[in-house]
């Protein structure tokens, strides 16, 4: 199927010479498995911030009343938490991923644009340092929610100037990723890998990457009358001036939806490269698994103001939205009928990527469940902003993106790490995680229902009990997560003793397995060809 | 509330599905509700609610069967799909010697499942359309309220009763900070509810004077945006008296949790009746001047009353107990340049609020109590002012400087207790007066004294006023005979006027206005005389 470099022994010494060993290694690298480590340790780093600000809000809603931090500091927790996980810790864990793992699997030398991808990578640390940064600055951080409604967010203090320019930024570093990943996908694939025969990680990031650069201009605009409305005296969201508050919404969602799906394919695209390896079967429906993802991906376009439901649109809007929203149900359930049919009849063995890719269709699909429940705008009139909403998106988010995250990294760290981990500890993990996700969340379906608004500090004693639940689950969840990275360094300290083959998995496909694990410094310097 | 709240769980009402089409389907819905409402509330115990709250309007109703219908539908299918994983991740394991089979492909299949999920996402759809368009059709109100969000309390206004009110959080401070123990309607209570007749159809009128809100009442079926500078409607029609409450649903700032809201259902009876004293209360109708309180306090009365407002008016929200505000957001008071400088400047602050930031308004305190907060701010912390004011200072800033012609006097005015008719002249509150004639008929009605006599009175208290009629009609019959008695009643009412001394030039007339609502709403049968 490919060509493996002959003398490996010989490549590696060759390697090895040209590795920059000095201090601006990482500052001046242009090597794509330099950059996806990078990008993979910021955010994992980001992780852990947007953690530490969830578990303050979590001791604040352990009990009602008033106790750890001031209602002010809450809201900025809420917001920063919010931006920190989507922007600083989620997207570029699978950017980090692309970059480490689409050249392997495309049989290219590396990704397209080497010098931009160092640029679109360094241009996240100043990002960060705003965003944390601004907790430090008179008036706080930015407290005015992860969507920055106006005139709320017109309000603040300069921690949203900050922020700001933090989405900017990471705005900028997404769309030059983005560039990067379609052209490397459709121009550096070895010969003979046709369109049809990509794997399906590179499928879903390339339809991600579409939507990112279709997506993050919206943003920036909208963030850019923001910033004029509040510094420059334009009106844009404000009525005494002809604007209108609810405008910003629209133009926020209309990037905010698909932002959900560029969260969610590439995790599709992950699950569905491990399930078939570990059901030792080809995955079922390459083709429609194609199709349903870019019809998910258009349909994101058009169904944005279902998070507006409660603004006051027009009777004929509500039912647009609400059937559009439901559409969306199809080709995602298409896509979890596939796996399903993948498994079936195959011959599975449960390692921990496995698993956390079986954790990811058992949560997805429950926050895919939810999702329709508040697709019904009648319902979603009583749930919107609660707690509903907030289990919800954990599910869908957490669920979708955290854990095909994990999976991945157990799944293809023996590749970047040449040493396997240790399986007991990682199946430790994963059931750590499912069970303190699901202490954490389930309840809040409960609490929203029952009618606990979302980013209040403090509340009537009859949702005290399964706040104390939900809290004591989501300090439990952090705990696993300091528990991972002692695995991962474990891992690359080899640890397990054992290391990894250049196929480690019996049922893997695809071109990144025909390389030594770890991977050298430089592979595919002449291209495989894919039969 | 804490009785009803356990009762929530006892929900399941044959009521809920009348609206259902079909007997057939009545019974298909019934059964699914049915085990949804024992599947779901049978570990609800006190304190572990996890089901919506039991509605208290047709609309929460279809809100609530609707919720449980699809979640049963959702839990089968993810009870069925996550069977056949959990089969196949037994029985097609590796361990047990499974070979892997080859197939990768079937057409057949995969149209199947994209088709069912289709066909029950149709099925759905249709009750929550049928339930859209009740939510949405907000016309032929029997009551209209406008509500207001303020950062953070809100503002209800009985706009056609002519007076209006304010209603804050009722939770002491000291048991949001844990010194004392929480009350059972723990931040869910509120000095002055909102209050309104059972059985009625209420329109509210929903805006907001600074950031977003919402308003969200979870028995009522209601949550809808309050949006500065645009106004949104949403109704109801409350099925039972009590109390119901609801929380502000959209982050509006770092009170965002403090900010409750109460609706009180009354019986007609009782309603009439606390109508007719919040009427006598704000001096609605009445053509009286305003009652000024003259007296002289001394300035430490003054600021200890100051102290309390300061805690109970909100101003503590964003000032803080300490004055110190929050730096770069709220200014601080404590040393401030407005609270040592000139009073008359942080007068007016107060009566009139400061445009684009969260400071609003407080006109709607007392004289006494605008003069005490005035005079605490001023006194309190590193402050040493010695300017400080008396209510009758804030009186007369209200009108401009000087009092009203014949404004009455009174030595004291109950505390929070401000007759809001203060805030205009109280005989324009008498407008707009409306008529309201017999089904096709274009006589005076029997009981149009009253409203001629508030027409007149206005005219009398100011000298170059103007009146404006409007006759009013709706759709129903012939649009231009419809059309042609509005202008008639309009000018019998006109010519009323006119026998009572009023000059021609003092009374306009409008084009006949259409409104929507069935044949027997009286509202189609008015003539309404506006101030011009």
């Amino acid at each position: 199927m490919a060509s493996v470099p002959h003398d490996h022994s010989h490549d590696h010494a060759h390697d090895h010479d040209h590795h920059p060993l000095k201090w601006t290694r990482f500052f001046t690298t242009t090597n794509h498995k330099d950059i996806g480590t990078m990008y993979m340790w910021f955010s994992f780093a980001m992780f852990l911030s947007g953690g530490v600000m969830a578990l303050g809000i979590r001791a604040e809603l352990f009990q009602p009343g008033l106790q750890v931090v001031r209602p002010e500091l809450f809201n900025q927790l809420t917001t920063l938490h919010g931006i920190v996980m989507i922007f600083g810790a989620i997207m570029p864990a699978f950017v980090g991923f692309a970059n480490w793992m689409l050249p392997l699997q495309l049989g290219a030398p590396d990704m397209a644009f080497a010098r931009m991808n160092n640029w679109s990578f360094w241009l996240l640390p100043p990002a960060a340092i705003l965003l944390i940064g601004s907790f430090f600055v008179p008036g706080g951080a930015a407290a005015g929610g992860w969507t920055l409604y106006p005139p709320l967010s017109v309000q603040a203090g300069m921690g949203m100037d900050m922020m700001i320019f933090a989405v900017h930024i990471m705005g900028a570093s997404s769309i030059m990723g983005s560039i990067n990943i379609i052209t490397t996908i459709l121009n550096l694939r070895a010969p003979g890998m046709t369109m049809m025969k990509l794997p399906m990680f590179a499928w879903t990031w390339l339809i991600t990457a579409f939507l990112l650069i279709a997506t993050m201009p919206v943003l920036a605009g909208a963030v850019t009358m923001l910033l004029t409305d509040r510094h420059f005296g334009t009106t844009f969201f404000n009525a005494a001036g002809g604007g209108d508050p609810v405008m910003f919404q629209h133009i926020f969602w209309f990037f905010g939806h698909p932002e959900v799906y560029i969260i969610a394919l590439p995790a599709f695209g992950v699950v569905s490269q491990i399930i078939p390896t570990f059901s030792r079967k080809p995955l079922f429906g390459y083709a429609s698994m194609v199709y349903a993802t870019a019809s998910i991906a258009i349909l994101s376009f058009i169904v944005w103001a279902h998070h507006m439901y409660t603004t006051g649109l027009p009777a004929a809007g509500q039912l647009y939205f609400m059937y559009a929203t439901m559409l969306i149900a199809v080709p995602t359930a298409a896509k979890i009928f596939n796996w399903l049919a993948t498994m079936w009849r195959g011959s599975i063995t449960l390692e921990t990527p496995m698993l956390f890719c079986l954790g990811f269709l058992f949560l997805f699909t429950m926050g895919g469940f939810t999702g329709l429940v508040l697709s019904l705008t009648p319902v979603d009139i009583q749930l919107h902003d609660t707690y509903y909403v907030v289990a919800h998106f954990h599910y869908v988010m957490v669920a979708g993106a955290l854990f095909s995250a994990f999976a991945a990294v157990y799944y293809w760290g023996p590749k970047w790490t040449g040493w396997m981990y240790e399986e007991k500890l990682g199946k430790i993990h994963f059931w750590w995680s499912l069970i303190a996700f699901n202490i954490t969340f389930f309840p809040q379906h409960f609490l929203g229902l029952a009618g606990m608004p979302r980013r209040i500090p403090d509340y009537n004693m009859q949702f005290e009990n399964w706040n104390a639940v939900s809290s004591v689950g989501a300090f439990l969840f952090g705990f696993a997560q300091i528990f991972f990275i002692v695995i991962v360094i474990r891992m690359i300290k080899g640890k397990s003793g054992i290391r990894a083959a250049a196929k480690p998995w019996d049922g893997a496909e695809g071109l990144e397995w025909t390389v030594p694990s770890p991977a050298p410094y430089h592979t595919f310097e002449t291209p495989p060809v894919v039969k | 509330m804490g009785a009803s709240m356990m009762n929530q769980t006892q929900h399941l009402r044959v009521s809920t599905f009348k609206m259902y089409g079909s007997a057939m389907k009545q019974r298909l819905f019934g059964l699914l509700a049915l085990l949804g409402s024992l599947f779901m509330t049978m570990p609800a115990f006190a304190g572990w609610a996890i089901d919506l709250q039991k509605p208290n309007s047709a609309v929460a109703e279809q809100m609530y069967s609707l919720h449980v219908i699809i979640t049963v539908v959702c839990a089968v299918i993810f009870v069925l799909v996550f069977g056949v994983m959990f089969y196949s991740l037994y029985a097609h394991r590796k361990s047990k010697g499974h070979k892997a089979a080859n197939f990768h492909e079937n057409a057949t299949i995969e149209v199947v499942w994209t088709v069912i999920p289709f066909l029950i996402l149709l099925v759905m759809a249709w009750p929550a359309t049928k339930a859209v368009l009740d939510m949405r059709d907000s016309s032929a109100p029997e009551m209209t309220i406008k509500v207001t969000g303020y950062q953070w309390k809100w503002g209800y206004d009985y706009i056609h009763d002519g007076f209006g009110y304010v209603s804050t959080l009722a939770t002491p401070l000291a048991q949001i900070k844990n010194e004392e123990t929480k009350g059972e309607n723990y931040l869910l209570e509120v000095d002055n509810p909102l209050v309104v007749p059972v059985g009625k159809k209420i329109r509210l009128l929903i805006t907001a004077n600074d950031v977003l809100h919402a308003w969200w009442v979870p028995a009522l079926g209601v949550k809808q945006d309050a949006i500065p500078g645009f106004i949104r409607d949403a109704w109801f029609r409350a099925d039972r008296p009590g109390l119901y409450r609801g929380n502000c649903a959209e982050l509006c700032g770092k009170e965002h949790g403090y900010m409750p809201i109460v609706v009180e259902v009354k019986t007609q009876a009782d309603y009439d009746k606390w109508l007719a004293g919040q009427k006598d209360k704000y001096g609605v109708g009445k053509v009286a001047a305003p009652v000024i309180d003259t007296k002289v306090y001394p300035r430490d009365e003054l600021a200890t009353l100051g102290k309390t407002v300061y805690e109970s008016a909100g101003c503590i929200g964003c000032h803080g107990p300490a004055g110190k505000g929050v730096p770069g957001q709220f200014p601080a008071l404590d040393g401030s340049k407005m609270v040592n400088g000139p009073i008359a400047d942080q007068v007016a602050l107060l009566l009139n609020g400061k445009p684009g930031t969260a400071m609003a308004s407080f006109k709607h305190l007392s004289d006494k109590d605008i003069a005490a907060v005035i005079d605490f701010t001023r006194t309190s912390w590193s402050n040493k002012s010695a300017e400080f004011v008396q209510p009758i200072d804030i009186a007369k800033a209200r009108f401009g400087g000087k009092l009203p012609d014949g404004a009455a006097v009174a030595g004291d005015t109950k505390s929070g207790d401000a007759p809001k008719a203060v805030t205009a002249p109280a005989s324009s509150s008498a407008l707009p007066a409306k008529l309201y004639f017999a089904i096709g008929k274009k006589d005076m009605p029997s009981d149009a004294k009253e409203s001629l006599d508030a027409a007149l009175a206005f005219l009398k208290s100011k000298g170059d006023a103007k009146v404006a009629i409007t006759g009013f009609t709706d759709k129903t019959g012939n649009r231009d005979a419809n059309l042609e008695l509005a202008k008639e009643r309009a000018k019998a009412v006109r010519s009323a006027l006119e026998a009572a001394g009023v000059a021609k030039d003092r009374i306009e007339m409008k084009p006949p206005a259409e409104i929507t609502g069935g044949a027997d709403n009286k509202e189609a049968r008015r003539v309404e005389i506006n101030p011009a």
